[in-house]
């Protein structure tokens, strides 16, 4: 428990999001214990971990769909966990942070064709516009074709559908783009446009990403820092590289030893997990 | 489409099943008898409330094609009238109860909490009071008149609406797509009016279409019992009050054929609703 390394907030560029000592309890349940971190500006900061382990709840406090107990997350400097009322308030926090959900068959109305979801964010952020342009722009973006404007989310494959979400949270220009397992939905080779896409548009767009994620593969892939979770706190963390190559606490090793290879023990894994769980 | 059933009768839905000569048949059922209520005016042979008394109780003939009642009124002439009322009254009941309905079940749904509570309490308070009871006490304290029972009947029906309303938008707001419209900024009214309302629109409308036909039916239960509709006004449940003498004199037409046409319309009405709320939810939009 003791082993976080604080070199994840101390990166040389100034944080773009600032998150510091988050709690929220369900009941008896810790679902987040003092979670802190940072986001270097553009940078790219994965929390892994698996069920349970809080990571989902602190993406979710981040974005505003739950209050944390006690806590700070700010932006850019400003706070963002006071509950603000007001249009300005709420245009502005969502220019901050947007979120690209798991599923993309859940997350957009089955009844509001694609072009129309972009057209309602641009119209809400930028109003007095003409979004044809950039609505096209935005498709062109992740990778659709303008003839999907008409498209109902239905006639969208998974992949599709995950990129109008992205799309539709690109639209509103916000400083830092939460991904909630945003790939675990799709396929394998689906994962990897997708992952593409997204490195993609980091590097034409300097948003800054985290990736809440089980995937340690994802984790490797695309983002530059990482923070293990466990039982809602961190246990680890670190540059990606390192913190893969040479992890510190059991937790982490016994994530990296669960995904599936050649000469993979389960049982030994269940093993282990029983007696971290007892440590 | 949403996961919540509609309370649906055994019956007609048996009947639907057989569906596409029995929907056109309703359907041109409800036009008619539509028309003939925007209509009647220009329609009615007689005028519905001429007294011909020489006449009364007379049978069908080519001057009186439906037969006279026991006060010498042509039959036709009040039945086409009669559409009129007998239509008008339910179609306040189900606007009214609608509106106000899914107002309050979207509002308690979504804010949830005391309010909630207070709405929810409201709404089971008028569900345990009968209808008709409510409708007999507001005619009784306001006079006759179509206003006050259709007010009335709207409130007893507006539970229906909400609580139903009130159940599918406490689905529908799980939904991840209403999370990833508060997180794009937009506000709890706009999501409910663009995307909430619209997604549980067919199953609200199919509740409605099936209250037309139960609010039909208190309404002309109410002008059987000779309240509501003024005594002279031609209407369905008024003519089966007064053609109770008929009956009695072994002349039933006049009282047979509003009982039919109430039947029919409310059968009508139940299929054409249930069909079209059907449609509207498997359309592609």
């Amino acid at each position: 428990m003791d082993e976080v390394d604080q070199s994840v907030g101390a990166t040389s560029a100034t944080p773009v999001l600032q998150v510091s000592g988050l709690h929220r309890t369900y009941g008896a349940v810790r679902a987040v214990d003092d979670v802190s971190f940072a986001l270097a500006a553009g940078g790219s900061l994965g929390i892994v971990g698996e069920s349970g382990s809080g990571k989902t709840t602190t993406a979710r406090i981040i974005v505003g769909l739950e209050q944390a107990d006690t806590g700070r997350v700010s932006v850019n400097g400003r706070e963002r966990t006071g509950r603000g009322r007001g249009r300005a308030h709420r245009l502005a926090r969502a220019r901050e942070v947007q979120l690209v959900f798991q599923d993309p068959y859940l997350s957009l109305d089955p009844r509001t064709p694609v072009g129309a979801v972009l057209r309602e964010a641009l119209r809400l952020h930028f109003p007095g516009a003409d979004h044809t342009s950039r609505v096209a722009e935005l498709l062109d973006q992740v990778g659709l074709g303008e003839r999907s404007a008409d498209a109902l989310p239905r006639q969208l494959s998974g992949g599709q559908r995950q990129r109008v979400a992205i799309a539709r949270a690109l639209a509103v220009e916000p400083a830092v783009l939460v991904l909630d397992e945003a790939v675990a939905a799709l396929d394998v080779s689906v994962q990897a446009q997708i992952l593409n896409l997204l490195a993609d548009i980091r590097e034409q767009t300097g948003v800054g990403y985290l990736f809440i994620t089980h995937d340690l593969g994802v984790v490797r892939c695309v983002t530059e820092q990482v923070i293990v979770m466990r039982q809602g706190r961190i246990v680890e963390s670190g540059p990606t590289a390192r913190v893969l190559a040479d992890p510190q606490h059991p937790y982490t090793r016994l994530l990296l030893e669960s995904v599936p290879r050649p000469g993979w023990d389960p049982r030994a894994i269940a093993a282990a997990r029983r007696a971290l769980r007892q440590a | 489409m949403s996961t919540a059933a509609l309370p649906r009768r055994r019956v007609l839905a048996r009947i639907r099943t057989s569906r596409a000569p029995l929907n056109l048949l309703c359907l041109a059922f409800v036009a008619l008898v539509v028309a003939l209520a925007v209509l009647a005016p220009w329609l009615v042979p007689h005028d519905p409330n001429a007294v011909d008394l020489g006449n009364a109780l007379g049978g069908p003939s080519a001057d009186h094609l439906l037969g006279v009642d026991a006060s010498g009124r042509d039959t036709l002439s009040r039945l086409i009238t009669g559409a009129r009322t007998s239509l008008l009254g339910p179609l306040g009941v189900v606007v009214f109860s609608t509106l106000a309905g899914v107002a309050v079940g979207v509002v308690s749904a979504w804010r949830g909490g005391w309010l909630d509570s207070v709405l929810s309490r409201g709404t089971e308070l008028i569900f345990a009071f009968p209808g008709m009871l409510l409708a007999i006490l507001v005619v009784s304290l306001y006079g006759e008149g179509l206003t006050a029972p259709v007010l009335a009947l709207a409130v007893a029906y507006l539970p229906y609406v909400s609580r139903l309303t009130r159940s599918l938008v406490l689905a529908e707001r799980e939904r991840p797509y209403v999370a990833a419209y508060q997180v794009q900024g937009h506000s709890a009214w706009q999501i409910c009016l663009r995307h909430v309302v619209p997604a549980i629109a067919p199953v609200v409308l199919a509740q409605s279409t099936i209250n037309f036909g139960y609010a039909l039916i208190d309404l002309a239960g109410l002008s059987f019992l000779g309240l509501g509709v003024p005594a002279l006004t031609p209407d369905w449940g008024r003519m089966v009050f007064d053609g109770e003498s008929a009956i009695q004199s072994g002349y039933p037409l006049s009282a047979i054929l509003p009982c039919a046409a109430i039947v029919l319309t409310v059968v009508a009405f139940n299929v054409v609703g249930e069909r079209w709320a059907d449609q509207v939810a498997r359309r592609d939009r």
